[in-house]
C-alpha cells in the first residue's frame, strides 16, 4: 500500500514538473522553427522595420534611432526588387525545412541567453549555417 | 610584385549603396582617403589585407567577366551574408578541390569568393 502512495505521489511531482517546465517554455516564447517562420514572414511582407526592431538582436549597438532607420531603409530599398527578395526567401524557404540544432551560444551579446539555433543548409553540397539567437525577452533574432 | 589594392567602378551618385554593401555585407571598414582626391567620388575600404578602392565612372559599365578573387576566412558564412540580403550566390565547381563561388556587387560587377586555402596564390606557396 505504502509503494502504492509513494509511487502515485511521484507520478504526481513528475505531472507538476513537467507542466512547470511547458510553462516555462511558454513564458519564454516561441520555438526557433516559429520564429524563422515569422521572419520569413517579414521578408515576404516587406516588413522591415518590424524585422530590424523585434529580430536584429543587434540591434542595441545602434548608436540613435537614426542608424536604426538607416538599416530599415537599406533593406526597404534592397528588396524594392523583387529578384533580391527572391534570393533570400529561396534560402530562407530552405531553413526553415531544416530542424535546428539548439546549441550553446558561447559569446552571447547583452541582448541574448546562453542559446542559439543553427539551422544548417544544404545548397549545391554546401552546408550554410543560419544562425538564431536566443534574446532575453523569450523571442529569436538574428544578426546581420 | 605584389597586388596592392583593387579597383571597382560604380556610377556616380551611388556611394550610399556601395558603403551598405562593402561595409554593412562584407564587414570591411572605410578608410579616410587623402584630402588630395576629395574632388573626385570615391572611397577606399579594408579588411585584413584585403583593401578595395571604388571610383565613380560616367560611363559606368557593369563588369560581367574581368573580376577580382576574394579569398575569405569563412565562405559559408560570406554566402549566408550574401543570401541574406538578396544577392546571388553562384557556386563553381569547375576547379577540382576550390570552393567558390561567383557574385555581383550591387551595380553588377562581378567578384569571384574563394575558401581560405584554396586560393591560386595560397596553392603556390604551399
Amino acid at each position: 500500500m505504502k509503494i502504492f502512495k509513494f509511487m502515485t505521489l511521484s507520478f504526481f511531482i513528475l505531472l507538476l514538473g513537467q507542466t512547470y517546465a511547458e510553462d516555462k517554455e511558454a513564458e519564454t516564447g516561441e520555438s526557433p522553427q516559429e520564429a524563422l517562420l515569422e521572419i520569413k514572414k517579414l521578408y515576404e511582407t516587406k516588413n522591415f522595420t518590424k524585422l530590424v526592431k523585434d529580430r536584429y538582436s543587434e540591434i542595441f549597438k545602434a548608436d540613435s534611432p537614426d542608424e536604426v532607420n538607416k538599416v530599415i531603409d537599406m533593406l526597404t530599398k534592397r528588396f524594392a526588387k523583387e529578384k533580391n527578395l527572391r534570393i533570400t526567401l529561396s534560402f530562407l524557404n530552405a531553413a526553415v525545412k531544416v530542424e535546428p540544432k539548439v546549441q550553446f551560444n558561447p559569446s552571447p551579446n547583452e541582448n541574448e541567453d546562453e542559446h542559439m539555433a543553427v539551422f544548417q543548409v544544404s545548397m549545391h553540397g554546401n552546408e550554410i549555417d543560419y544562425k538564431l539567437y536566443k534574446m532575453k525577452n523569450g523571442k529569436w533574432g538574428f544578426h546581420f | 610584385m605584389r597586388i596592392d589594392h583593387i579597383q571597382l567602378a560604380f556610377p556616380p551618385g551611388g556611394i550610399d549603396k556601395v558603403r551598405e554593401y562593402f561595409v554593412g555585407v562584407w564587414g570591411m571598414i572605410e578608410d579616410e582617403r587623402p584630402a588630395s582626391l576629395d574632388r573626385r567620388e570615391g572611397a577606399w575600404f579594408r579588411k585584413d589585407s584585403c583593401i578595395i578602392h571604388v571610383g565613380f565612372d560616367p560611363n559606368f559599365i557593369p563588369q560581367k567577366k574581368a573580376h577580382p578573387a576574394i579569398i575569405v576566412d569563412d565562405i559559408d558564412n560570406f554566402a549566408k551574408n550574401l543570401l541574406v540580403h538578396g544577392f546571388e550566390v553562384r557556386w563553381n565547381e569547375s576547379i577540382d578541390n576550390v570552393k567558390r563561388f561567383f557574385t555581383d556587387d550591387p551595380y553588377g560587377n562581378r567578384i569571384e569568393i574563394i575558401r581560405n586555402g584554396d586560393g591560386n596564390i595560397q596553392k603556390l606557396v604551399n
